[in-house]
């Protein structure tokens, strides 16, 4: 698993879990809170509707007993119930009406102690029905009030309906009366925010309230006149109910706002997951992949940075010890070649001697002929002039042989411009050649031999890397700095020609690896070694297409 | 002989929509008769005599309010039956007692019991000066296709005048109630003229030429104007305006005026009779049926002067409605009734009470036609008004049942100095000339 995706993790799981907490947390509060809120307001209306059925009726009644007083006190009345006056009782089919009308109610029925209409009101021609069953239902129930499905000729309606009666001539008659009930009225609720308020007549309404919904009930005593073939009592319900769907909007909503939070949330982890792996993960993969470059033939490797943060500390640490091991190396590769040298030593003694002492038994022999058989001597000697000439050519060819061998370097003061313009000199015939030296420059300590021979290969790579183009120019400078707390000697060369891919740059300092027809592929492991010799610092800086430059900095002052 | 044509419009296309819209939006006005007068003979069964003139008798249908002349103008309340009765006469008058008497016929006879009869004219004129002639009487008839259909539906086949003078008519089978089919205020004579609106007259009164909706009426003799008054939304204002006659059955509005002393009531013949059309048999509307049910819609249902109505008479003459498909009406429970109609409003409600339906439905007169040509609710209330001519009840649909309910009158408001009237059989007053 890679930083970067680890620290995306972990962005998201300590961004996640407190969100799920919170949105957990404000959800289950918004619940409880709204469902208590709709409770109150379901129980406040239903309140409010028993409040309003109370009010209506004592207002029914109030009318009621008015009535009641003014017929009791009626001559026309009496006349016709009593007496049976034709004229009396034409007035009587048309009181329900009018009074009705003045008392401002919507039925009004006049009733004998039988249960026959003798007049009504929102029904002038009803008169002579037997209809005892209302008087009765509302005098069973309590507060003798009871919502009735009443009729008119066109269509039924409903009302809130009283009772209440009288005696004239020792009979007792009986008045329903009732006010006008809307439902839409005695169900005020609040739609739009979800509460609601449904008056269900048995028989004829089934609402049921839905799932989850909060709900209060106020029951009214409920007869049905105009129910077929006979009027029946039962009960009706005003139904107050609140919809949760306004919560569940609001619980939507929650989630929605919480979904984009956590939205950004995860945006925000994955952009500073992706900073950071940027910020840390690549430079730590770049030092890791310098790292794995070095061994004892590439101790050159730059850990140059200018971060100031721990992984600048690490890869200046890395630098640091890069150097120290370079140094290391420099008298590893000193004590190597030292010892090297006496086993040369022991070798050519040993070489030298073999090559002696076929000569020394020649001499031993030529002296004893001398000595015993002069004459003998002359053929003697062209005897063993063979032998002679052999270990000659042995010893000869042992010395070229160790000739051949690496001298060790010099330590002297070097003027590195004067060697730079010796070589300059040298491939002049080869690239345009464009010196930039430094004045005054400071002498190195070193081998002025292995300096040349570093230049003299770089320059050639720089000259071959321009592949003949006609602008090409190989730059030669050459300057005094300072790397930490040491001065040293920048030389560098570098060519427009074109470059390097990385790739090349990776293998340019294998053995034997070369992108020239007819190389070697040894140049720049040379040219490495001599300035690892030097105790100096090799590094190369290449773009495909625009040129290469490869920087050498020798100390002005030789370690070793 | 000239046979019936179809050449334009007579007085029956222009006044039979008139009645027929004036029946169905119906009287409203309730009243009790203070002085009720002796019932009219039923429709289509007048006893009249095969020869006239009638008898010179006392006319008992004769009203004269004794008072001082009024105003210069005699401002009348009442419907557009009243107007035409006092601009065009009938060949043929029936009195409020059901009498036949002269109107522009003078005499008429049917020498073969019944089949052919012959009308002999008065000397009269129309407004314009013309002589009324049998071929005039004839030609009037025959150009207008529902006096035709009117007539053929009164056994008339043929109408024609003849070389004396006398209007003949020829019916299929002899019927000696013939002058008083004429008396149908249909049958009245008028002559068109292009350049008037209405037709010429022969009445008392006439219409101003010049005024395209009039509202007085010209007397022809030197009397006073009639002045036609529009309703007023309380028939009381009138009265109290100095109305000088009212034609109303509105109780409060008699009742108003009882209490005036230059004012009288006067009962008029039952005009109006209200039916309950089912599409059941009369046997099974049980309740309806009865004829205490029909004595307690007319005492204490109904709010104007109304009395039981007879159970209907079968008239096997009269020729079988056009063939239709039989529909049955349908369940909805529901009595409809012409919705401007108090009195049918009252009776439906009494029917929906004692359970002939279940709810009563006001319909318009045009849908209220329509309804029950499609027998689209269960019943109707319809008001009927009289007629004299057999058959000419209203066609009802294939299965329907007619079960009259009540019949009703109105009653005639009179200022006393107004001129004297008579009463005609379906209760229109005709205002007789003024005496010098």
């Amino acid at each position: 698993m890679t930083f970067r995706t680890r620290l995306f993790l972990a962005f998201l799981a300590v961004l996640l879990i407190p969100f799920a907490v919170l949105a957990f947390g404000v959800r289950r509060e918004v619940d409880r809170r709204l469902t208590a809120e709709y409770g109150r307001r379901v129980q406040a209306l239903a309140a409010v509707t028993e409040e309003d059925l109370r009010r209506q009726s004592g207002d029914v009644a109030a009318r009621l007993r008015a009535l009641r007083d003014q017929l009791a006190a009626e001559n026309r009345f009496r006349l016709a119930v009593v007496q049976g006056d034709p004229a009396a009782r034409g007035w009587l089919l048309d009181y329900g009406g009018e009074a009705m009308r003045l008392a401002g109610l919507a039925l009004l029925q006049v009733q004998d102690s039988s249960g026959r209409i003798l007049s009504s009101g929102q029904f002038r021609n009803e008169f002579d029905r037997q209809e005892p069953g209302l008087p009765a239902f509302l005098a069973a129930i309590p507060d003798s009030v009871a919502l009735v499905q009443a009729r008119t000729a066109e269509a039924g309606f409903l009302a809130l309906a009283r009772l209440d009666s009288l005696r004239v001539g020792g009979r007792r008659f009986t008045l329903v009366g009732g006010g006008p009930l809307d439902p839409r009225k005695l169900v005020r609720a609040d739609s739009a925010g979800g509460l609601g308020a449904a008056l269900l007549l048995p028989g004829v309404d089934t609402l049921r309230p839905a799932a989850g919904e909060v709900v209060a009930e106020v029951a009214i005593p409920y007869y049905d006149l105009a129910r077929d073939p006979a009027p029946a009592a039962d009960t009706a319900r005003v139904l107050v109910t609140q919809s949760l769907a306004p919560l569940v909007t609001l619980r939507r909503s929650v989630d929605a706002w919480f979904l984009a939070a956590l939205g950004l949330t995860a945006a925000a982890a994955v952009l500073a997951a992706a900073g950071l792996a940027r910020r840390i993960g690549e430079p730590l993969a770049e030092l890791a992949r310098k790292t794995g470059t070095i061994d004892l033939d590439r101790l050159d490797v730059d850990f140059a940075t200018d971060r100031r943060d721990e992984i600048g500390a690490l890869a200046r640490l890395m630098g640091e010890m890069t150097a120290r091991l370079r140094q290391s190396a420099t008298r590893l590769r000193e004590a190597e070649r030292r010892a090297t040298l006496g086993d040369v030593a022991r070798q050519v003694n040993h070489d030298v001697k073999n090559g002696l002492a076929p000569i020394r038994h020649v001499l031993r022999h030529l002296t004893r002929v001398a000595a015993e058989e002069p004459a003998a001597l002359p053929a003697v000697f062209e005897e063993r002039r063979g032998t002679l000439e052999s270990s000659v050519l042995y010893l000869e060819t042992l010395a070229r042989n160790y000739a051949r061998l690496t001298p060790p370097l010099e330590q002297r003061p070097c003027d590195v411009n004067a060697v730079v313009r010796e070589v300059a000199r040298l491939a002049e015939n080869r690239a345009s050649i464009r010196l930039e030296l430094a004045p005054e420059l400071p002498p190195v300590t070193g081998d002025e031999l292995a300096i040349r021979r570093v230049l003299e290969n770089l320059v050639g790579n720089a000259a071959d890397g321009l592949d003949g183009r006609p602008a090409g120019t190989v730059t030669v400078t050459t300057a005094s700095a300072r790397d930490g707390a040491e001065r040293v000697v920048r030389m560098s060369v570098a060519d427009n020609g074109r470059g390097m891919t990385r790739a090349e740059l990776d293998h340019a300092f294998d053995d034997f690896y070369t992108t020239k027809e007819g190389g070697t592929g040894l140049g720049l492991t040379i040219v490495r070694r001599l300035v690892q010799d030097l105790g100096g610092r090799l590094r190369v800086e290449t773009q495909p297409g625009v040129g290469t430059r490869v920087t050498v900095e020798l100390p002005e002052r030789n370690p070793s | 002989m000239p046979r019936f044509s179809r050449r334009g419009p007579g007085l029956a296309a222009v006044f039979g929509p008139a009645l027929m819209l004036s029946w169905l939006a119906g009287a409203c006005a309730p009243t009790r008769a203070p002085a009720p007068m002796p019932p009219p003979r039923p429709a289509g069964a007048p006893e009249l005599p095969a020869v006239g003139p009638a008898p010179s008798e006392p006319d008992e249908c004769l009203v004269r309010p004794a008072g001082p002349p009024g105003a210069d103008t005699i401002r009348v309340l009442a419907g557009p039956a009243f107007a035409s009765r006092q601009l065009y006469e009938t060949l043929i008058r029936v009195d409020c007692a059901g009498r036949p008497r002269p109107g522009l016929a003078q005499s008429w006879t049917s020498p073969d019991g019944g089949r052919t009869w012959g009308f002999v004219l008065r000397s009269a004129r129309f407004w314009d000066g013309t002589a009324v002639t049998a071929e005039a009487v004839a030609g009037a008839w025959t150009r207008d296709s529902a006096t035709v259909a009117l007539l053929r539906r009164a056994g008339i086949l043929f109408v024609t005048a003849g070389s004396d003078g006398e209007l003949r008519m020829l019916l299929a089978l002899p019927r000696d109630s013939i002058p008083a089919v004429l008396a149908d205020p249909r049958l009245a004579i008028g002559r068109r003229s292009p350049d008037l609106a209405w037709p010429i007259g022969t009445g008392a009164y006439r219409l101003p030429e010049a005024d395209p909706a009039p509202a007085t009426l010209e007397s022809t003799d030197a009397g006073r104007p009639l002045r036609l008054l529009p309703p007023p939304a309380d028939l009381r204002d009138a009265v109290d305006a100095g109305a000088d006659l009212i034609v109303t059955e509105n109780p409060a509005a008699l009742a108003y005026a009882a209490a005036r002393t230059e004012l009288t009531s006067i009962a008029l013949p039952w005009s109006r009779t209200y039916a309950l059309v089912l599409d059941v048999p009369p046997e099974s509307a049980t309740v309806a049926a009865t004829a205490g049910f029909r004595e307690s819609l007319a005492r204490d249902v109904v709010r104007v002067d109304a009395r039981a109505a007879a159970p209907a008479t079968p008239e096997p003459a009269c020729p079988a409605p056009p063939p239709g498909t039989p529909h049955p009406f349908r369940s909805g429970a529901r009595i409809a009734y012409p919705s401007a109609d108090r009195t049918a409003r009252d009776l439906a409600a009494r029917l929906v009470a004692v359970g002939v339906g279940r709810a009563i439905v006001p319909l318009d007169s045009a849908a209220l036609l329509a309804s029950l040509r499609e027998g689209r609710e269960t019943g109707y209330v319809l008001p009927l008004p009289r007629t004299l001519i057999p058959c000419d009840n209203l066609q009802l649909p294939a299965g329907a049942t007619l079960v009259p309910l009540v019949e009703t009158r109105a009653h005639a408001i009179v200022r006393r100095g107004v001129p004297p009237m008579t009463v005609d059989w379906d209760g229109t007053l005709r205002l007789l000339p003024e005496t010098p």
